[in-house]
C-alpha cells in the first residue's frame, strides 16, 4: 500500500515509499485473550491502558444493548448478563454441551446453533468472540498507530471445521482481515523456534482454560513441520474448576443453586486452584458450610483429566510412528500448565524436564504475531515455513450410514484429494453428498459439516455414472468440496463451504447489529462524560457560593444561578445528553461574571497578604 | 492412462529404496518455494497455482515416504497402471497362513493376551521384512508380474499390522 509519494524536483517519476503493514497476532482463549505485534522480528504482547496484558474472555451484556469486555465485565449488578468461557460454544450445538454453565442456552431450531440467553436477548457465541476481538484490536491499533491490515488468530489445533468457520465468522463480524487461522501449538513452536532457536522433534503440550492440544513437530532449519496432532477441544482448566465446584456442592450437601451462585462458586474454585499451586491447603466456603480444601484432594480431582491428556500424547506419538525416546524437547503452553501436578505428570510421561521459558500464557500470541508479520508481507525469503496438518479425518457418507474417509487425519495442508462414486439406481439423476469430519466408522458418531446435491446426472444404469468428489483444503485448513459427473463429459460441479449452522444473513445481521451497538456504546459513553462534567461544575459552583455567594453576588444574581443549577442537577440524572450539554453551557456563561469577581477578590486578598508579609519582612 | 510421476515431482530417483533424509530435504526445498505463505502478495492465479502445486507436493511426499504406497506407485509407473496379463493369484498356502494369523489376532483380542500380542507382532514384522526382500529382488529383475504378487502379500501384512495397532489403541483407551 502506498502511504505517500515523493517527487523530486524536475523529475517526472515518483518514488514510492512503502508503508510497513500493520499486523497482529491474536490468541482468542477460553479464559483469557491476548494480542501481540512483531517489530523487527521481535514479538511483544500489547497491554491495555492499565498495563494489563491478559484480557479476560468475558463479555457483559446489558439490557440497553450495550456491552463491556474484560475485567470491567466481571463486576456484576442486577441488570446484566456475564458471559465467560463462551469459546467452548463456538460452532457447537446444544447436544455438544454436556456440562453446567453459569448461563442458560437455547438452540435455534432450524440451524442447530447455540445461543446464550442474556438480558439483552439471545447472543450468539460468535458475537461474544467478535466483541472480545474488537477489544483486542483496539489495543493493537493504539500500539501500531492505525487500522490493522490483517491479523492471525490462533485456534486450538483440535478445532474442527465448524469451530474454525465460527472463528472466521467472529472475525468478520469484528471487521477484521484474517491472514490465517493458526493452530495454537504451532504458534507456540514458532515462538520457541524463532526466539529460542529450538530444533529437533518437539512435543507441544497445550492445556488451556477450555481446550487441550498436543502437537508433535519437527523443527529443522526454519521449517516447522507438524507431524501429528491430537487433543480434546472440550478439556481444560475450566473442567478442573467445575470438578472443584461440584466437589464443594457435594461435600456441603447443597443442591439446586442459581446460575449466579454457580458462577461465584466457579470463581472461588479457580482461586483455590491457583492458591494451591504454592500452598498445601486453603479454605472453601458454600453458604454456612466451610472446609479445608487440600492439595491432595485437588490432585485427585485433576488426575483423571491429566491422564486423558497423556493418552492423547501416546496416540500422537503412535500416529507419527515415533516413541517417547525420539522426543528432543517438551514445551508447555497454556495457563493450566502452571499447575505443579500437570508439570510433574508430563515430566514422568516423557522422562524429561519440560520447557516453559516463554510465559505459557503469552507464547501463543507471540508466535501468532511473528507469523502475522510474515503473512502481511513484511518479511520475505528467510521467513520460517510452517507445514501444518488437518486435525481430523474428512469424508462422505456412503450406503448404510458409513463414513468413507477421503482425507485421513494428520495430512499436511494444503491438500487436494478426489474419490469416485457411482449411482445406486437406474436412471438416478440426483446424488446427494453429506460431508463429515471425525474418526469413527459411523457418520452418526462424526460431525456433519455440509450437505449438497449434484443434479442433472444423465440417465444411466446403476453403477455407470462416474462422480468425482474432490476435497481441497487450503493453508488455513478450510475446506471446499466439489462433485462432478465425468463419464458423459457433462460436467456439473458445486462448491460448498461447510456451515456451522450460521447463515450468511445471520452474519450480516450481526455485523449490522455490532455497528449499531458501537454507536450506542459511543452515545452511552458520551452521555456519561456529560453527566460527570455537569456534576463537577455543580460541585465547584456550590462550594464557591458557600464561600463568596453572599459578599460577591446580589440576591437576584444568586437566585438566577441557583435556579439554573437546580435545572442542571435534574437534567444530569436523566438521559438527555443534549439538554445536559446546553444547560452546562448556560450555567458556564451565567457564572462567568461571578468567577471573574471571585478572581479579583482573590488577587486583592493575595496582594493584601503580600503587603502584610513584606511588612513583616521589613520589620 | 497416464500416471503422475511423484518421484520426478520431488526430484528423487525412481527406486524402491529411498534415502529419507534426501526426500525430506527435497520436499522442504520445494515447499519453501511454493508454499501459499510465500504468495500472500501475489495475484489470484499465482495463489491458485501455489495452492495446487503444494497440494501435489504433499501428495507426492505422503506416497513416497510410505514404503507400501511407494512400491505401489513404482509398479504403476512401470506398468502405466495396467498390465497385459491378469494379476497372478495368491498361493493357497499364503492365504491359509493369513487366515490363521487373523484367527490368532481375534483370540488375542478376545482374551486380552498381551504376551501373545507381542509374539504376533514380531511374526508380522518378520514376514514384512522378508516380503520386502523378495519385492526388491523382483523389481531389480524387472519382473513386474511377480512384483505385483509381492505387493498383494505386503498389503495383506500391512492390513494385519494396522489391526494390531488398532487393538493396542483400544487397550490404551480402556
Amino acid at each position: 500500500m502506498v502511504l505517500f509519494t515523493i517527487a523530486e524536483p524536475g523529475q517526472g517519476r515518483a518514488r514510492q515509499v512503502i508503508r510497513r503493514k500493520r499486523a497482529a497476532g491474536i490468541d482468542l482463549g477460553t479464559t483469557n485473550s491476548l494480542v501481540a505485534v512483531a517489530k523487527e522480528g521481535k514479538a511483544e504482547v500489547i497491554a491495555d491502558v492499565h498495563g494489563q496484558r491478559l484480557l479476560p474472555s468475558v463479555v457483559q451484556y446489558r439490557a440497553d444493548g450495550s456491552h463491556m469486555v474484560g475485567e470491567a465485565a466481571l463486576s456484576a449488578d442486577a441488570n446484566v448478563s456475564i458471559i465467560s468461557s463462551s469459546k467452548r460454544l463456538l460452532g457447537r450445538g446444544l447436544a455438544d454441551i454436556r456440562y453446567q454453565l453459569p448461563y442458560a442456552l437455547q438452540q435455534d431450531a432450524k440451524q442447530g446453533m447455540v445461543y446464550i440467553e442474556t438480558v439483552a436477548g439471545p447472543v450468539s457465541p460468535v458475537q461474544v468472540a467478535a466483541d472480545i476481538l474488537k477489544s483486542l484490536v483496539e489495543r493493537a491499533q493504539a500500539a501500531l498507530g492505525g487500522e490493522l491490515d490483517g491479523v492471525v488468530i490462533t485456534v486450538p489445533a483440535y478445532f474442527d471445521e465448524a469451530q474454525r468457520q465460527a472463528t472466521r465468522a467472529a472475525a468478520r463480524v469484528a471487521g477484521l482481515n484474517v491472514l490465517r487461522l493458526l493452530n495454537e501449538p504451532t504458534a507456540a513452536a514458532v515462538a520457541y523456534g524463532l526466539d529460542k532457536q529450538l530444533q529437533g522433534t518437539i512435543v507441544i503440550y497445550d492445556l488451556g482454560g477450555g481446550t487441550f492440544d498436543v502437537s508433535l513437530m519437527r523443527l529443522h532449519n526454519g521449517v516447522f513441520e507438524v507431524l501429528a496432532i491430537g487433543g480434546d477441544s472440550a478439556l481444560g482448566g475450566d473442567d478442573i474448576d467445575r470438578a472443584i465446584a461440584d466437589w464443594m456442592l457435594q461435600q456441603s450437601g447443597t443442591n439446586g443453586i442459581s446460575n449466579e451462585l454457580y458462577r461465584q462458586l466457579l470463581q472461588q474454585a479457580r482461586t483455590a486452584k491457583h492458591v494451591l499451586t504454592a500452598a498445601q491447603s486453603t479454605t472453601v466456603v458454600v453458604g454456612n458450610w466451610q472446609a479445608e480444601f487440600t492439595r491432595d484432594t485437588l490432585y485427585q480431582l485433576m488426575d483423571a483429566y491429566i491422564d486423558t491428556t497423556l493418552k492423547a500424547c501416546r496416540r500422537v506419538l503412535r500416529d507419527a510412528a515415533l516413541t517417547v525416546a525420539d522426543v528432543t524437547d517438551v514445551v508447555l503452553v497454556g495457563g493450566s500448565t502452571r499447575s505443579p501436578r500437570v508439570q510433574q505428570k508430563v515430566q514422568e510421561f516423557f522422562g524429561r524436564l519440560p520447557l516453559c521459558s516463554i510465559n505459557p500464557d503469552e507464547v501463543v500470541a507471540l508466535g501468532a504475531a511473528l507469523q502475522a508479520d510474515v503473512l502481511a508481507g513484511n518479511k520475505y525469503g528467510d521467513a520460517a515455513l510452517l507445514l501444518d496438518v488437518m486435525p481430523l479425518s474428512l469424508g462422505v457418507e456412503t450406503m448404510g450410514g458409513l463414513m468413507e474417509k477421503i482425507i485421513p487425519r494428520n495430512s499436511t495442508i494444503p491438500l487436494s484429494r478426489a474419490q469416485e462414486f457411482t449411482t445406486f439406481r437406474d436412471g438416478q439423476s440426483v446424488m446427494s453428498f453429506h460431508v463429515y469430519q471425525g474418526e469413527r466408522e459411523l457418520v452418526s458418531d462424526c460431525r456433519s459439516l455440509a450437505q449438497f446435491e449434484l443434479r442433472g446426472i444423465p440417465p444411466m444404469v446403476a453403477g455407470a455414472a462416474r462422480i468425482r468428489v474432490g476435497f481441497q483444503v487450503d493453508a488455513d485448513g478450510l475446506l471446499e468440496v466439489r462433485a462432478e459427473e465425468l463419464s458423459t463429459g457433462v460436467k456439473s460441479s458445486i462448491v460448498v463451504k461447510p456451515s456451522f449452522g450460521l447463515e450468511e444473513h445471520d452474519i450480516a445481521g450481526m455485523i449490522k447489529a455490532s455497528i449499531d451497538s458501537a454507536a450506542l456504546d459511543k452515545a452511552r459513553r458520551s452521555l456519561r462524560e456529560k453527566q460527570v462534567e455537569a456534576q463537577r461544575h455543580l460541585e465547584s459552583l456550590k462550594a464557591a457560593l458557600r464561600q463568596d455567594g453572599d459578599t460577591l453576588l446580589s440576591p437576584v444574581e444568586r437566585n438566577t444561578l441557583e435556579k439554573l443549577m437546580q435545572e442542571l442537577a435534574e437534567a444530569a440524572t436523566g438521559e438527555d445528553a443534549a439538554r445536559i450539554e446546553r444547560l452546562t453551557e448556560t450555567l458556564n456563561s451565567q457564572s462567568r461574571d461571578f468567577a471573574g469577581r471571585r478572581m479579583d477578590a482573590g488577587i486583592k486578598a493575595a496582594l493584601a497578604g503580600q503587603k502584610l508579609d513584606s511588612l513583616g519582612e521589613s520589620l | 492412462m497416464s500416471v503422475t510421476d511423484f518421484f520426478a515431482i520431488l526430484g528423487m530417483p525412481v527406486s524402491c529404496e529411498l534415502d529419507k533424509a534426501m526426500l525430506d530435504e527435497q520436499y522442504h526445498k520445494r515447499q519453501a518455494q511454493w508454499h501459499p505463505d510465500r504468495y500472500v502478495n501475489a495475484s489470484e492465479p499465482e495463489k491458485m497455482q501455489a495452492l495446487q502445486h503444494t497440494s501435489l507436493l504433499n501428495d507426492a511426499y505422503n506416497i513416497l515416504k510410505n514404503p507400501l504406497r511407494r512400491a505401489e506407485h513404482l509398479l504403476d509407473l512401470h506398468t502405466c497402471g495396467t498390465l497385459d496379463v491378469p494379476p497372478p493369484k495368491l498361493e493357497p498356502d499364503f492365504l491359509l497362513q493369513q487366515l490363521e494369523l487373523r484367527e490368532e489376532l481375534e483370540r488375542i483380542a478376545h482374551q486380552h493376551d498381551e504376551t501373545a500380542y507381542s509374539q504376533l507382532r514380531q511374526t508380522v514384522d518378520a514376514s514384512l521384512a522378508r516380503q520386502w526382500q523378495v519385492m526388491a529382488a523382483e523389481i531389480s529383475l524387472n519382473d513386474w508380474c511377480n512384483a505385483r504378487l509381492c505387493l498383494q502379500k505386503l498389503q495383506f501384512l500391512y492390513k494385519l499390522q494396522d489391526e494390531l495397532n488398532h487393538l493396542e489403541d483400544r487397550w490404551l483407551e480402556n
